[in-house]
């Protein structure tokens, strides 16, 4: 399984290369508490008619999944429609946040909560509204970007916390390595800034993170790769940009905050690889997450490998945050400055996904 | 396998009530009704909690450890047990309207404060007993640990979100992980409950549900030219798929074999279904292409058969044109006339619904199929079960926004 093409949507702006300026200088913002918003223009690949159906969360996905095909130049036109299919990793908190956003204004308009189930049908009309609905469900993402470019394969979307886009991309190169799909696109999107999202982060979100400092700094993130199988990408001369070398995603034992994490690098790194690595990791500025899994990965891979944390600088941006690793490593790996990359996610139910990445050679 | 169905908790109670034709359709006690337009559905009977997202997970654990039970309890080394669900979220987004919410009027701040959503968050988190309650609710992930833990699970995992097929699609990536030789054995399906004021709401000005609220007990009558919309269910339902080598070694009691899938979108619009049916019968096709099984080996298809008007119709045209001269032979049936649509429980309720009528030798019928439409002209099985030996079967099951998977099944001898 290859990658064609990888891209993310973060606070330092759209594209790998914004992103990785920021990694290198260590900081996106003059203020290390401020959330990190990202915005993209999504209405350029949304049909004038979907707009309406589309928040703003939707269109991190969106714009990301566009801007991958472009670099992968897959174009539906030489494949059959069901041999490409998109897997999403989203979360139903967007639309969690929209409704407290919309809990607000109705208050504002009425000066009261039209929630209560004893007031009468009249006053639920607005608030289930259907297109409510359909911009609220976290499959949006994942819906949109087949419709838009006629991918007729499987579409799922994945909601299972900061594995999600872990278990999007394991299960969607498992359709291409069975055989069922010839290409996947793969996309996640989060937005951590919403009030409603930092108010239920405030266990976490204490101040500016750093070493010895808890507490993560909420982002909004996109991200998209385009997976393919390295036949078909040869074929149709696509860019090799990375290759999608192993993937695993596990539960772990109770009680035991990094088994997950242990199980999917012994599944993942085993033989053991050597040569220039990479190595992203999911610590965000929780203590004891971030601890707990810097000795694991101290345990697999001594400190050869560079280490680089996106969250701590781009900020936490939920279940995308994953996705936007894997895309900054196969972003590296096409540049040819490491050899190889582990990328991890672990997320808060104790449930971790891992991934080795590799070097592809051009078509 | 395990189920919490509307006809109570286990696989007796649901085969009991479908292979008889009986409605779980009743006025609805979760709540007051009374205003709205659409005031019954197929609750859950028994003593389980009522809030949503508490509802959601007693019935994925009670289902989870009735199928772990069935399945023998097997003692595997836990990296080699799986767990892939779906996972309904409205039910979520619905705890934030129950009564919890009305304190606010007690002490009601300025509807003009910009910091109105915080008031009112931090009002709500002792309601939630703090923000890992809040968290918790927030995060379906909390009820793939809760099934995990109950079947010691600690293999792959993961969590899908897609509408109606999602319980399908759980379990075709379930037997994929089975097929790679990620596990051994995975648990998989799916819950719900969206019985709550928004959900039922939200369905209904989506006009997705039936309004008749007068004759409610007949109100799901899937390919009935009088059909109206579905009749919202809630529920859960649990299958141990295994590696079928490995079930053989430890003697398990094999329920039925897993020959094929396919899963496929319409790309054809954001809410409707292609209005031929293209995604449903690529679905259709590709699982029968991977079960090695012609069209006339069928015996029953169990349809989604949703009772809405365009699915029940284009659904016909995709079983005509994946089944060919076939599809006016094969008995098919929709049992969502009787338990209703249990949304991301849905499917997995119906491959146990399908398992249990290979078990059986009995096809369950098309409940309340009283008015044949011309555009569904086909064997429903309409009104009484049928006896009939089924060696392979088909479940169907299409989704909100033309997303399709199907399955193939053959009975175990």
């Amino acid at each position: 399984v290859v990658v064609t093409g990888a891209t993310v949507v973060t606070s330092a702006g759209t594209g790998c290369e914004a992103a990785w300026a920021a990694l290198e200088r260590g900081s996106v913002a003059s203020d290390p508490d401020a959330p990190r918003i990202a915005t993209v223009d999504y209405e350029h690949w949304v049909p004038r008619k979907n707009r309406k159906f589309v928040i703003p969360v939707t269109g991190l996905a969106i714009g990301a999944g566009a801007l991958a095909l472009e670099q992968s130049r897959l174009d539906i036109a030489g494949f059959a429609p069901g041999e490409v299919g998109v897997f999403a990793a989203s979360a139903p908190r967007h639309s969690l946040g929209d409704l407290a956003a919309r809990i607000a204004r109705a208050r504002r308009l009425e000066g009261r909560l039209p929630l209560v189930r004893s007031r009468p049908w009249e006053a639920y009309q607005a608030l289930c509204d259907p297109m409510n609905l359909l911009r609220g469900m976290a499959s949006a993402p994942a819906d949109h970007l087949a419709l838009q470019y006629g991918f007729r394969g499987p579409t799922a979307t994945f909601t299972s916390g900061g594995a999600g886009a872990m278990s999007a991309l394991t299960e969607a190169a498992r359709m291409i390595r069975t055989g069922r799909q010839r290409a996947m696109v793969v996309v996640a999107s989060d937005s951590h800034t919403s009030e409603l999202r930092r108010l239920a982060s405030a266990r976490t979100t204490q101040g500016a993170h750093g070493e010895g400092t808890p507490g993560t700094v909420p982002a909004d993130g996109g991200a998209a790769v385009v997976l393919e199988s390295e036949t078909s990408a040869r074929h149709r001369s696509a860019p090799l940009v990375a290759r999608l070398d192993r993937a695993a995603v596990r539960m772990g034992r109770p009680g035991d905050l990094n088994s997950a994490l242990r199980d999917c690098l012994d599944a993942v790194l085993h033989p053991p690889r050597s040569g220039r690595a990479l190595v992203l990791t999911c610590a965000n500025g929780t203590s004891e997450r971030d601890r707990a899994e810097r000795e694991v990965l101290d345990a697999y891979l001594g400190d050869g490998a560079r280490r680089y944390a996106p969250a701590m600088v781009l900020g936490e941006s939920g279940i995308a945050s994953a996705l936007i690793a894997v895309a900054l490593a196969v972003d590296r790996l096409s540049a040819r400055r490491e050899e190889w990359a582990l990328v991890d996610g672990v997320g808060d139910s104790g449930g971790a996904g891992a991934m080795v990445l590799e070097q592809a050679a051009c078509a | 396998m395990g189920v919490v169905s509307p006809f109570g908790c286990g696989i007796a109670a649901l085969w009991e009530g479908v292979s008889h034709g009986r409605s779980a359709a009743r006025p609805i006690t979760l709540f007051d009704a009374a205003d709205l337009p659409v005031r019954f559905a197929c609750e859950v009977p028994g003593d389980f909690p009522p809030h949503p997202t508490e509802r959601v997970s007693a019935f994925a654990l009670e289902a989870a450890q009735q199928a772990w039970k069935s399945a023998g309890a097997p003692s595997v080394d836990p990296r080699r047990i799986g767990v892939s669900l779906a996972v309904g979220h409205l039910g979520n987004e619905a705890s934030w309207f129950p009564d919890e919410v009305a304190w606010i009027g007690e002490e009601r701040p300025d509807p003009a404060d910009p910091n109105l959503i915080d008031i009112a968050l931090q009002r709500l988190l002792p309601a939630y007993g703090g923000v890992e309650s809040l968290e918790r609710a927030l995060h379906p992930d909390g009820l793939l640990v809760d099934v995990a833990r109950a079947c010691g699970a600690e293999g792959p995992a993961a969590v899908v979100h897609t509408s109606c097929p999602a319980s399908l699609q759980a379990a075709i990536l379930a037997a994929e992980q089975i097929r790679d030789g990620e596990a051994d054995l995975v648990v998989t399906g799916g819950a719900e409950s969206m019985i709550n004021p928004v959900g039922m709401m939200s369905f209904a000005r989506m006009q997705a549900l039936s309004t008749n609220n007068e004759e409610y007990a007949s109100a799901s009558r899937p390919f009935d030219r009088t059909r109206d919309g579905f009749v919202m269910g809630e529920g859960a339902g649990m299958l141990v798929l295994e590696d079928f080598d490995h079930a053989l070694r430890r003697a398990a009691p094999i329920l039925g074999e897993w020959l094929g899938a396919g899963m496929s979108c319409d790309a054809y619009r954001l809410c409707d279904e292609h209005p031929e049916g293209v995604g449903a019968v690529a679905a259709l096709q590709a699982a029968l292409r991977e079960a090695a099984v012609a069209p006339d080996a069928i015996d029953y298809v169990n349809a989604h058969g949703s009772s809405t008007p365009m699915n029940d119709r284009i659904e016909t045209l995709a079983l005509k044109a994946a089944l060919g001269d076939h599809a006016r032979a094969v008995p098919i049936s929709s049992t969502k006339s009787m338990h209703g649509h249990l949304i991301h429980a849905a499917a997995a309720v119906e491959v146990i619904v399908t398992l249990l009528a290979m078990r059986h030798g009995i096809v369950p019928p098309t409940a309340h199929l009283r008015q044949r439409d011309p555009l569904c002209d086909l064997d429903y099985v309409p009104n009484e079960a049928r006896a009939a030996r089924v060696e392979h079967a088909v479940k169907t099951s299409f989704g909100f926004g033309g997303i399709n998977a199907a399955l193939v099944l053959r009975r175990h001898s």
